[in-house]
């Protein structure tokens, strides 16, 4: 088991900066996703933890040694890739052999080890079947299978589950979190699915650009994202942020006014702030559709153009200006095209510094 | 469009896709059913190209005296020692030039274009080509051999012995670009995900190349050794020009002796039979290498 330090690291491919200073701490044990759009550098800060690619400049640490010289065989790791690679010729027993058989272990620990990983992810069955022959959702067990025979000190997952179908993913995502907790293995997973960060997650670390734009624990960034992108990036249908002026009756939203009432800890959280111009952000959970005004704060009218499900969960979509934005819809009732208001849980409201996208 | 029109259409569809199919079919019957038929017609006669008016049937003889005859079994004995020996080595040469070839260097594209080149000569010239280098007394190789190492000349074309590796080396020489081509082409394709999982796995290099390359790679590289034999095995242009079947006997292919008995003696009837027999040996030794072929594609799928 080990603790990996990531110390300023760096990979720039020529101009292209893929990662560019990144600082992080996972911890013994613990699962980390890294979370970001294609192209963030999420990928290759993994691969540079395998030491599949060499560093720019930083240093990789597990535990307390520096590993950036290490070859992926010598850091003791396991990896799961995205399109399984597993080896085509060999069928699901051999593909799992294939690490132990390369450190010449006996065939008879060979074959309690596999016992074991094949219990553990109830694939007995299908040990003697060739990889042609296995749905996608098996072949990333098999996959999974391999890199854990040999219990490794760090298990890397780079988008296992994005090549698989919708009905594999659910069930794959509870296999990685059961297995991950029973072996305690440290674990670094790479996504672009934040569903699958939010339930897999100790940690989420959101990338973008190269760097790390937040680090916490799921709940703590969904509830209380501290940057402009991770409540747009976390969170389906993502937040709503809409531009906010302050003046002497209240709040203004995007030229729409806005009555919002200034309780003491909205005020606080926009205290000291020397600009009246900011963002106000609220997930649209927190943004209850209304046909009467019936209460008096944080209000404003709108008009629902249609009403869209996501996640078993009914939305409202209204435009403030130009931007679209939703709210939750608690009856069944179809209401597109209706007017009425929206009313926002204050304290789920967050206020953000438009220039730098951090959170007041 | 109504349903009659659409009717119509397909009829007049099916009409116009004779049109196109018969000038190639023709074509093939006239150039390729016509002659095998014919081929197969006069092996059973002692027709002559020479004397076409009068010929009658032999039944089985031309074939009985090429098989009683010890000059044919020379032949088959010397191609089959011919083809294994430059096949095999063109395939270990090509596979491990082409495995060379998959690293990254600075001209590595240059390199490959060069490696390539004599695949695009005819076999002819580099038979030319190699009977100059071959030469005893002033030939390069020979000043190698003896000026530059020192030791005694060899007879590269004048000795029986020596003969069948100058033929080979020649063949070898040609055809290795073409297993390089076809090698690099199965290597390339071989997803590197799976070499970077055998990596973090802590394979070996020797067990990525044995455990990964080689069976995925398999069923092209038994694609390119098919081609090579069946090309091996009627060669004929190269060694015409190199050693002229000589010295002696010794570098005589089956399609030499093929090539001697219908057009310099004019045994067309008996030149028929070779041509026959070779056309079997070919099919099957190709039947089965396509059975293994399909074998592989099945078990890398």
């Amino acid at each position: 088991m080990a603790r990996i330090t990531l110390e300023n690291l760096k990979k720039y491919y020529g101009k292209v900066k893929a990662v560019d200073d990144v600082n992080f701490v996972v911890s013994d044990k613990e699962f980390v996703v890294f979370l970001g759009p294609s192209g963030c550098g999420k990928t290759t800060t993994l691969r540079c933890i395998a030491g599949l690619e060499g560093v720019t400049a930083g240093n990789v640490y597990f535990d307390d040694k520096v590993v950036n010289q290490l070859s992926p065989a010598d850091r003791n790791i396991a990896m799961v890739f995205q399109f399984y690679a597993l080896y085509p010729h060999l069928n699901a027993y051999r593909n799992i052999m294939f690490p132990l058989k390369a450190e010449r272990m006996s065939a008879s620990e060979i074959k309690k080890k596999i016992n074991w990983v094949a219990e553990l992810l109830k694939i007995e069955g299908i040990l003697n079947r060739k990889m042609s022959e296995l749905p996608d959702g098996d072949k990333q067990k098999v996959a999974l299978a391999r890199a854990i025979v040999r219990s490794p000190q760090v298990l890397l997952l780079d988008e296992p589950l994005s090549a698989l179908d919708e009905k594999y993913r659910e069930q794959m995502r509870m296999e990685f979190l059961k297995i991950q907790k029973s072996l305690s293995v440290t674990t670094v997973y790479v996504t672009h699915d934040q569903r699958e960060a939010m339930t897999l997650a100790d940690r989420i670390v959101v990338m973008k650009d190269g760097k790390i734009v937040e680090a916490g624990a799921p709940e703590e960034l969904y509830e209380k994202p501290q940057n402009l992108f991770t409540g747009y990036f976390i969170g389906s249908p993502g937040m709503n942020f809409i531009e906010c002026r302050l003046d002497s009756g209240g709040g203004v939203l995007a030229g729409e006014k806005l009555s919002l009432q200034f309780e003491s800890f909205l005020q606080k959280k926009i205290e000291g702030f020397a600009s009246d111009e900011f963002i106000f952000g609220i997930r649209p959970e927190y943004l209850f559709f209304r046909k009467k005004a019936d209460n008096a704060g944080n209000v404003f009218q709108v008009k629902v153009v249609n009403v869209e499900t996501i996640q078993q969960m009914r939305y409202g979509n209204f435009y403030i200006g130009e931007n679209l934005y939703k709210c939750r819809i608690d009856d069944g009732e179809d209401i597109s095209g209706m007017e009425g208001y929206v009313s926002a849980d204050g304290e789920k409201i967050l206020f953000y510094n438009p220039e730098s996208g951090e959170i007041l | 469009m109504t349903l009659k029109d659409q009717a119509r259409y397909e009829q007049k569809e099916k009409w116009i896709k004779y049109v196109f199919l018969w000038p190639t079919l023709a074509i093939l019957l006239f150039l390729i059913a016509y002659p095998f038929i014919m081929l197969i017609f006069y092996s059973f006669t002692n027709f002559s190209a020479m004397r076409p008016a009068n010929f009658k049937f032999v039944g089985l003889q031309n074939y009985k005296n090429i098989i009683t005859d010890t000059y044919s079994w020379e032949r088959f004995i010397f191609t089959f020692k011919y083809v294994i020996l430059a096949v095999s080595i063109q395939f270990v040469l090509g596979v491990f030039i082409a495995f060379l070839l998959q690293r990254e260097f600075i001209g590595r594209e240059a390199i490959f274009t060069i490696v390539l080149m004599p695949m695009m000569l005819c076999p002819v010239v580099v038979g030319l080509y190699w009977q100059l280098m071959f030469n005893t007394e002033w030939g390069i190789v020979n000043y190698f051999v003896h000026n530059v190492f020192g030791f005694k000349q060899v007879e590269w074309l004048g000795n029986p012995r020596v003969s069948i590796w100058s033929t080979v080396i020649a063949d070898t020489w040609m055809w290795t670009p073409f297993m390089v081509l076809l090698a690099s082409a199965a290597f390339s394709s071989i997803p590197k995900y799976l070499y970077e999982a055998a990596s973090v796995d802590r394979a070996s290099g020797w067990f990525k190349f044995t455990n990964i390359t080689l069976p995925l790679s398999a069923p092209i590289l038994v694609l390119a050794v098919i081609f090579r034999l069946m090309d091996t095995i009627k060669q004929f242009d190269l060694i015409y020009t190199l050693t002229a079947g000589g010295p002696g006997d010794a570098t005589q292919t089956v399609s030499f002796a093929l090539y001697k008995t219908a057009f310099q003696y004019f045994y067309t009837g008996e030149g028929s039979a070779w041509a026959f027999i070779l056309l079997i040996i070919i099919i099957g030794l190709s039947s089965i290498l396509i059975k293994l072929l399909n074998y592989l594609s099945e078990r890398s799928q």
